[in-house]
């Protein structure tokens, strides 16, 4: 409890004032309980009364401090109610809460009894009236404590002078212990009479404002503010003041004496006097600065807290929206692209369709789920693509090319690849498997291949032609041969010089060189004659040898050897044999050529074939020519683009477009030491 | 002899088949190299020489004969129907050339005149050896009253011209007449113009 004598030090340190609350109403009692429990530098302990008879019973026990009674607790009459607890000895304050503000009149005015309009309360309205209340009444007991021991000194007038001097100091130490009381409290205390001009104002406005008291009687609080804030706390106050109001915590800016500003905390209470008029308002001032700049800290931070709140929040939606865009790109991936997309299991059933196998099957995809491959492609279709499943179940990716039967769109060219699907062990549970229509693809290759062969074709006779008189002479040797042999034989057999022995040798000479000859011209014939595209798997050594056929005359006639050199054992490859033949009777002819300058020793024309790693066959004719200046070798694989003079500059083109056609691809390599190496590789057909 | 130079073996042997059964002999050549290597090139024969080879070619070989002082007749076997190089062979002194396949009756009558014109030669070439052994045993006088007598010049006028007796001339005359083994002055005619034949 608060003590007079011993002034508190700091607000930690003040001790709880007690209210009781009377009241039984729960939402009253939660009202008033709330707003007692605003934050103010003493703390209230907020005792709860449901009856008279408790609260009686209540204030015999516990010192309390100030009783509030709730609009439900007035009972039949207030005054009697407020009588009753004013019988208790020591009663303290009471504030009386009323719903209706036209019954203040009825209540008793007494300087203990304080009424407050419900509809006024807030905010800690009740919290800063209880304090002014709790406050007040202490300083009237004390003042009523000094009366009670001045009118005893008095009484004991008629005794010396010394005791009327030590009543004299009794007195003068009362009020110097009421002053010491309110000047050492940290707020100003403050009066103003009904017109707003300070009466009374303690020194510690002094440290607040810097101004001495007696500057500040005489002047009203407006005369402290700049003139905008005066105007805005004046038109506060007006309906204050009108009311008769107790207002608290009212905030307002105030310039110091330096011209600094200092927000001040405004709480007062009216001073009514006997008639109940208002004489003027009673109250504390207290610097909430510092408070303010943390609140305004505190608010800031908030705000950024807020701010930051916001911006995540946009974020998460952001997120949120791109989620779902990316579900609905996933969805449209899935389902809108033209390519059937399923997921099948060990089992070989589908375990997820994309719409797009609707539209190519004719079957819903729920009827599709759980469906055998087999059973949804048929036997035909099924046994072609079994193997790749199978590799595909046994964890391999699989990536083929091939032919299914549809039933709407019948048959069709697709690429299928299939990437296994493992569980947490490494097993095999499925695959994931897309297949796309390739069919126009497959097309658009076929007229390009057709084109390509067409124009290979027509650089075959073109090169046919330049191959002629080599071939012709060629076939020379044979013919001459043979009709060497016929003469022989019939002159001998006329003379008799011939036995059966030596005819039978003979005429085995003739058919061996007529044999020959029927050979070359059958190489010629197929190298020029009209013809289709053939893909077959072919010999790598049968093609070395059929080129050499034709271009072994060629290279005689130039006086140079061509070393052969196919590795043994070589896979077969998927060719059109007469278009692979073309490709490296050119890039053999195109070697000889470029070595003609040179003295037969220097001239040395390796044709090489070897396995090399993926299952391919490489394929390469290497020159001791004069190699192939950088500027030429930019455009040699460019059609018309000849460094001969009677080029048509279309071989080594058509050789590519040949090569690219068998999926490989013709390169040029500058060799070390001297000349150029054409290179190109052919995969391995399939076994 | 009939040399025949070609790199084709079926060729090679056919022909010297061929040429078997037409009674004439012949040695076969895979290249030119073989052929300076092996041949006897001052001998009397015919070379049958194809134009392409590997290495050394037809003309090639033509021109070291030539270089050699071979006069082997040369008969050019080609399939091809090249005619500047054809050209440029007959110009080198080829005899003749036959286009692959041959017209083989035509060759080997072609080849049986070339060894008729050999052995026509050769026999030529050892009388006027002959002869030239013949006059180089007489002494300068002889060869002067010999030179004298040719012209149609009688005893008297030559001891006259020479500042001898007729006496002498007469005994020259005997002695030079033994040495050429001539017995009369057509005799002696005949030789003179031998002799000068092979001088050219």
């Amino acid at each position: 409890m608060n003590d007079p004598d011993q002034p508190p030090t700091n607000d930690a340190e003040r001790p709880v004032a007690c209210v009781l609350l009377l009241g039984t109403d729960p939402t009253w009692v939660q009202t008033l309980r709330a707003d007692l429990d605003h934050p103010w530098p003493t703390r209230l302990q907020t005792l709860r009364a449901s009856s008279l008879g408790e609260a009686a019973k209540a204030l015999g026990e516990t010192e309390i401090d100030l009783v509030v009674v709730a609009p439900d607790a007035h009972g039949q009459s207030l005054d009697d109610t407020v009588a009753r607890l004013r019988s208790v000895a020591a009663a303290p304050p009471i504030l009386v809460v009323r719903e209706d503000p036209g019954q203040t009149a009825v209540a008793a005015q007494s300087s203990a009894v304080f009424h407050l309009s419900a509809d006024g309360l807030g905010n800690g309205v009740l919290t800063g009236y209880a304090h002014c209340a709790i406050q007040q009444a202490r300083n009237q007991r004390q003042l009523a404590e000094t009366h009670s021991r001045l009118e005893r000194v008095v009484a004991e007038r008629a005794g010396a002078i010394h005791e009327r001097a030590r009543a004299q100091e009794a007195l003068e130490r009362s009020e110097k212990r009421f002053r010491d009381l309110v000047e050492t409290t940290s707020d100003w205390i403050w009066e103003v009479d009904a017109t707003g001009v300070y009466t009374y104002a303690s020194p510690k406005v002094t440290e607040l404002l810097g101004y001495a008291p007696e500057e500040v009687v005489g002047k009203t609080p407006f005369d402290f503010m700049p003139p905008e804030e005066a105007e805005r706390v004046a038109a506060l106050f007006r309906d204050v003041v009108q009311a008769r109001r107790p207002f608290s915590e009212l905030e307002n800016l105030n310039l110091r004496r330096d011209g600094t500003p200092v927000v001040l905390e405004t709480s007062g209470i009216p001073i009514l006097d006997d008639d109940g008029n208002l004489a003027g308002y009673r109250g504390i001032d207290r610097d909430i600065s510092q408070r303010k700049r943390n609140e305004d800290e505190l608010h800031a931070y908030h705000t950024q807290l807020e701010a930051m709140a916001e911006r995540r929040s946009a974020e998460l939606m952001e997120t949120n929206r791109r989620l779902q865009q990316s579900e609905q790109l996933r969805d449209a991936v899935l389902e809108r692209l033209p390519v059937c997309i399923s997921y099948v299991d060990a089992d070989q059933r589908y375990r997820y369709n994309n719409r797009r196998y609707e539209d190519w099957f004719g079957v819903s995809t729920q009827e599709l789920n759980g469906q055998r491959i087999r059973d949804l492609l048929g036997e035909a279709t099924y046994a072609g693509v079994r193997p790749y499943v199978e590799r595909a179940l046994a964890g391999e990716e699989m990536d083929y090319e091939g032919q299914i039967d549809l039933p709407v769109a019948g048959r069709r060219w697709v690429r299928a690849i299939y990437v296994p699907d493992h569980d947490a062990q490494g097993g095999v549970i499925g695959y994931y498997a897309i297949v796309m229509d390739i069919s126009q693809r497959k097309q658009a290759e076929e007229i390009t291949r057709r084109h390509m062969a067409e124009l290979a074709h027509a650089y075959r006779l073109a090169t046919a032609g330049e191959l002629a008189t080599e071939l012709a002479h060629e076939l020379n040797q044979p013919l001459t041969t043979i009709n060497n042999y016929s003469e022989a034989c019939l002159r001998m057999l006329t003379t008799g010089e011939m036995n059966r022995t030596e005819l039978y040798d003979i005429l085995e000479r003739i058919s061996q060189q007529a044999h020959w000859a029927a050979d070359v011209i059958r190489r010629l014939r197929q190298f020029v004659g009209p013809r289709e595209p053939q893909f077959a798997a072919y010999d790598v050594a049968r093609l070395v040898a059929e080129v050499m056929q034709l271009v072994e005359a060629d290279a005689r006639a130039q006086d140079t050897s061509i070393t052969q050199d196919v590795a043994q054992g070589l896979p077969k490859v998927r060719v059109d044999a007469i278009l692979i033949e073309q490709v490296i009777l050119n890039l053999v002819r195109n070697a000889l050529d470029a070595m003609q300058p040179y003295p037969p020793e220097q001239r040395h024309l390796a044709l090489t074939a070897r396995h090399m790693t993926g299952n391919q066959v490489q394929f390469s004719v290497r020159d001791t020519g004069p190699g192939v200046p950088p500027a030429v070798a930019e455009h040699l694989f460019e059609p018309f683009h000849s460094t001969k003079q009677d080029g048509m500059g279309m071989g080594l083109a058509i050789s590519r477009s040949i090569v690219e056609a068998h999926d490989g691809k013709l390169d040029m390599t500058s060799n070390d030491d001297k000349g150029t190496t054409f290179s190109f590789f052919l995969r391995a057909a399939e076994p | 002899m009939v040399y025949i130079v070609d790199d084709d073996e079926g060729v090679r042997e056919s022909l010297t088949l061929v040429l078997r059964s037409a009674g004439i002999s012949a040695r076969s050549f895979a290249s030119a190299q073989d052929f300076l290597h092996q041949a006897e090139l001052q001998q009397p024969g015919c070379v049958l020489l194809d134009l392409r080879m590997p290495g050394m070619s037809g003309l090639e070989l033509q021109e070291i004969l030539a270089e050699r002082e071979s006069r082997l007749p040369i008969i050019i076997i080609s399939g091809h129907g090249n005619v500047p190089v054809a050209v440029q062979a007959m110009r080198g002194g080829a005899v003749d050339f036959f286009e692959k396949p041959f017209d083989l009756d035509r060759l080997i009558e072609r080849i049986r005149e070339c060894l008729v014109q050999e052995t026509e030669r050769s026999r030529h070439d050892s009388r006027h050896q002959e002869v030239a052994h013949l006059v180089g045993t007489l002494t300068p006088r002889e060869r002067e009253i010999f030179d004298l007598l040719v012209q149609g010049e009688m005893n008297k006028s030559i001891a006259a011209r020479l500042g001898i007796s007729i006496r002498t001339v007469e005994v020259h005359r005997a002695n030079l007449m033994s040495k050429l083994e001539a017995s009369n002055m057509s005799d002696l005619v005949r030789l003179a113009m031998e002799a000068a034949q092979a001088t050219q």
